[in-house]
């Protein structure tokens, strides 16, 4: 995910878009692991953390030029993010939204990468 | 910075046949409404000589100049009679870029799912003016569109919108025209 930051083009593509787009605002990536137990031994000692459902949280604006209306995907959806001299990574969309300008539309995508999920996700 | 916030505190209206005319304020889409003007309509269709004569009178108004001389059709006669020879297509050039240069707004993104106003957009301006700004009737209703507009822009960006189309995102548009016009180039050459 540090490949992607603000001022660069990527490709990004879910349903059936495949568009070259452009960063123009701050990044954020969290890796939430609110949801944990600990493992502790008859004396009450920790032994172990254990991490449910571990995951990569992604949150960022995307330009892209469209003459079509693009509809933002909806949650559940796979979208694949390709970073400049990077690989694909497709992340599942929770909460994305999209605004129009004229010939333009701004993806603000909300996109989650469940470390048991990768790869998983439905394209449509 | 989007254009439209130097232009709308550096824009200096022209004079028009003899008259100062002022910076395009929701008093004047109000009263060229009000006087059936072609100008209150988008697309500007079926301009006369007598309609655009009304047309500078009223934009050369101020709201504290009251309903009286807005509908003083004798002395708007003989104001228009007093101008002498002009011409007409020149003048309407000369107004209709003074329109659009007054009225150079910014950029927003929209959702798609935004309900028109009830109200007309004058008077939610006017409201907008006195409500947030502090501004007397007068200033509200004579205050540029232009104007109203950026500061409500900003307004909106204190309470969290993010609609305002930024530096960034202008760029990042005309970079994708530029890869899109190079790919396009590439596709020609290839074929």
């Amino acid at each position: 995910m540090s490949a992607i930051q603000r001022g660069v083009t990527l490709a990004v593509s879910f349903g059936s878009f495949s568009l070259t787009g452009y960063v123009p605002s701050k990044v954020t990536v969290t890796y939430p692991d609110g949801n944990k137990k600990e493992i502790r031994d008859v004396n009450g000692a920790m032994m172990t953390k254990i991490f449910m459902d571990p995951m990569t949280k992604l949150e960022c604006d995307v330009v892209v030029l469209s003459t079509a209306s693009i509809k933002a995907p909806k949650d559940g959806i796979g979208v694949a993010i390709t970073p400049p001299e990077g690989t694909a990574t497709t992340m599942m969309s929770e909460g994305s939204t999209a605004d129009f300008e004229a010939g333009e539309t701004r993806l603000h995508f909300k996109l989650v990468l469940e470390d048991s999920m990768a790869g998983k996700y439905p394209t449509t | 910075m989007q254009e439209a916030f130097i232009a709308a505190c550096l824009y200096r209206p022209p004079v028009v046949l003899g008259r100062q005319v002022r910076p395009f304020s929701p008093y004047h889409a109000l009263a060229l409404e009000a006087v059936n003007s072609p100008f209150a309509h988008d697309p500007v269709t079926g301009v006369t000589p007598d309609s655009l004569v009304v047309a500078i009178h009223t934009c050369s108004l101020s709201y504290a100049d009251g309903l009286h001389v807005l509908l003083d059709t004798a002395a708007i006669q003989k104001w228009g009679a007093s101008v002498g020879k002009w011409d007409f297509e020149t003048t309407l050039k000369v107004f209709k870029r003074h329109i659009a240069d007054s009225m150079v707004l910014p950029v927003f993104y929209h959702t798609g799912d935004e309900e028109d106003a009830r109200a007309p957009v004058a008077w939610h301006l006017a409201t907008s003016g006195m409500r947030f700004l502090n501004m007397t009737e007068t200033e509200a209703w004579d205050c540029s569109i232009a104007k109203l507009v950026c500061y409500r822009a900003c307004i909106s960006e204190w309470n969290g919108s993010k609609s305002l189309k930024s530096d960034e995102e202008i760029k990042g548009r005309k970079i994708l025209e530029e890869i899109a016009a190079r790919e396009d180039a590439e596709k020609a050459k290839a074929t």
